[in-house]
């Protein structure tokens, strides 16, 4: 099958979004960004300083004072627009995305509906959500009313894995409410993001409403330091989620952290594996295993192990690895070498603490692509709760196959892990169901689905160590965005 | 996997039109007709496209047996290549008629507003397919 058009063979050097015009940063420092699944530069991305940083703040802080004012009906036509473009796009950002990644196209054309959804929920929510309340006569001729007021400008600091959703979870909000934004996307995948900013420009965004800013972590703690930024968002790893939360913390400011993930795949003896498998081969091995709501232990309760084991390993060993824009991969590259370096030690360390490799993909053979950052699907078996395999993130696509007796057992070990992400459980039973759902101390439950990714109306949940804060992404953050103030009155006559 | 299906319908709808469109060129009166159908099968693939690109990642979850891409695509690609150009687009049709309504019931489950576009553009088929006969 052919592969798709590239959008272009190179994007140059990508420049700041500022204030409603692209610029060039002052910074000198440029890095490389890859196409992973050929090793080949395709890019230069800026690694800004706090010059950059401030000009971009002085932009949102600026243009915040008027957008506040915009009445709510002109920002919604906004979103409208927006929405309108990027349904024009959809299928260039994907590309977009694709190449920038290393995500098979579907994958990408995924994450821009997710998107979009957002943009749509947003347009939803200015009119019911972000209203306020009213309650007359509250005492004798005293009325009381509540109203929800945009705080100002924000950051938003992306992740490599979701390089276009993931801002989205909080872009289309903000602008709904009325704050404005400086973002900073991935340094590894800054190229849609990027992309992005043209539409911004061609809705004619009022300047400043939504800006991006390159660069590394530098760029995250300027922002988040900045007196004039008001909190952060952030979605990653937990070690960095802890670092910015402390940060915000520290001066003072709102912080909606959304980390990593250890996720479990409970398979209970009732499941009906000929259905399920496929979907649980989406969860491990999708976007090559970098999602926060991948499965990564495969936990076989029970007698269906065997059955389990031989189904799940002959799946996942006829998943075609290759550049994503063909249409008939299964699985792309992972994101950069050093992803995949990491990856590799946690296959090495699971062969020393014991576990055995039943699927080995550190050197799969990829056609037309041998340079590409490919890991193929790894299985492991034997593998116990305590094994560095089994408590650790791995983001990449190693699955680790756990028995346990009962679903008690099972529950116990997703609740001593220190994530609390997703889990899963593959029943017949609405006991078993019910049970699971009911005591894992996770944000986000799949019963029969792999991957249970929230839709935008819905918050992106997570606890313990995958989640910092009160607040979630996507509709819960209407409220990050927004102070309440409560006014009581009566009229003296 | 569905997408891979939907896409192959997509091209091939596009495909189609653009044959018709050339067949309407040397058909006289017809050809008003025929240019009417080839725009009526170009709006139905974008509507499809629409569908495909608000419903890719149910898609592009569940898996559906028993659709050979490649060969349905040469299988296709064969009959529209043929030297008698209205009895390949006929058999085109005709075959694709089958193809829609089998995805059709497949994907039922999975997307019922792509089941119900599929059923529509089968039934047109049928039609489109009876109105190229009588032009033989």
């Amino acid at each position: 099958m052919a592969v798709l058009p590239e959008v272009r063979k190179s994007y140059g050097r990508l420049k700041n979004y500022v204030d409603g015009e692209f610029i060039t940063p002052t910074t000198e420092k440029y890095d490389p960004v890859y196409n992973p699944a050929k090793d080949e530069v395709i890019a230069e991305v800026p690694m800004c300083v706090k010059e950059d940083v401030d000009s971009a703040v002085e932009a949102a802080v600026n243009a915040f004072e008027e957008w506040k004012e915009v009445p709510v009906t002109t920002r919604v036509r906004y979103l409208f627009e927006l929405k309108n473009a990027l349904e024009k796009k959809f299928e260039e950002l994907s590309r977009v995305t694709t190449q920038n990644h290393g995500k098979i196209i579907d994958e990408a054309r995924g994450e821009m509906r997710r998107l979009i959804e957002n943009v749509e929920t947003a347009i939803a929510i200015a009119y019911t959500l972000f209203k306020g309340e009213r309650l007359d006569q509250i005492a004798t001729g005293i009325d009381e009313e509540l109203v929800r007021e945009p705080v100002g400008a924000f950051a938003v600091i992306g992740p490599f894995n979701f390089p276009a959703l993931a801002p989205f979870w909080y872009i289309p909000y903000a602008m709904a409410v009325g704050a404005t934004l400086v973002v900073k996307p991935s340094e590894i995948c800054p190229i849609p993001m990027s992309e992005i900013c043209s539409i911004f420009d061609e809705i004619n965004l009022p300047p400043g409403v939504v800006n991006i800013v390159h660069g590394g972590k530098e760029v995250g703690e300027e922002l988040i330091k900045h007196p004039d930024i008001k909190g952060v968002t952030f979605v990653g790893s937990t070690p960095v989620g802890r670092a910015v939360y402390k940060l915000a913390g520290e001066y003072g400011k709102r912080a909606l952290v959304q980390a990593g993930a250890k996720n479990f795949v409970v398979v209970m003896p009732d499941a009906n594996l000929d259905k399920a498998i496929p979907n649980m081969i989406a969860s491990f091995y999708g976007n090559s295993g970098q999602r926060c709501l991948a499965g990564s232990n495969l936990v076989a309760v029970g007698d269906i192990y065997e059955e389990l084991k031989k189904k799940f390993v002959e799946a996942a060993s006829k998943l075609k690895l290759g550049y994503g824009l063909d249409e008939s991969v299964g699985m792309g590259p992972v994101v950069s070498r050093k992803a995949k370096e990491r990856i590799l030690w946690f296959i090495e360390k699971g062969i020393e603490e014991g576990a055995k490799l039943i699927l080995d993909g550190r050197n799969p053979k990829v056609p037309d692509y041998p340079n590409g950052y490919f890991v193929g699907p790894t299985v492991f078996d034997d593998v116990t709760p305590d094994m560095t395999i089994a408590k650790e993130e791995i983001f990449g696509p190693v699955a680790s196959i756990i028995r346990f007796d009962t679903l008690d057992d099972a529950i116990e070990a997703i609740n001593k892990s220190k994530y609390g992400n997703a889990a899963v459980i593959y029943t017949a039973s609405g006991a078993a169901e019910r049970k699971f759902t009911r005591s894992v101390k996770c944000g986000n439950v799949g019963v029969n689905i792999g991957i249970p990714a929230p839709m935008a109306f819905f918050p992106f949940a997570g606890m313990k160590e995958s989640f910092f804060g009160v607040l979630h992404g996507q509709i819960d953050c209407v409220d990050f965005f927004a102070d309440r103030k409560v006014i009581i009155k009566r009229w003296l006559g | 996997m569905p997408t891979l299906i939907i896409s192959f319908i997509v091209e091939t709808g596009k495909k189609l039109s653009e044959t018709l469109d050339s067949i309407a060129e040397v058909k006289g009166e017809a050809g008003k007709e025929l240019k009417k159908i080839a725009e009526d099968l170009r709006k139905d693939a974008e509507q499809l496209e629409r569908i495909f690109k608000e419903t890719v990642v149910e898609l592009s979850l569940e898996p559906i047996e028993g659709f050979d891409v490649d060969s349905l695509r040469e299988e296709i690609s064969n009959l529209l290549g043929s030297e008698e150009k209205v009895s390949g687009l006929i058999k085109a049709i005709s075959r694709l008629e089958t193809i829609y309504t089998s995805f059709a019931r497949s994907i039922a489950s999975i997307s019922p507003e792509t089941s119900m576009q599929l059923k529509k553009m089968a039934r047109k088929k049928e039609k489109y397919r009876k109105f190229l006969e009588a032009l033989k």
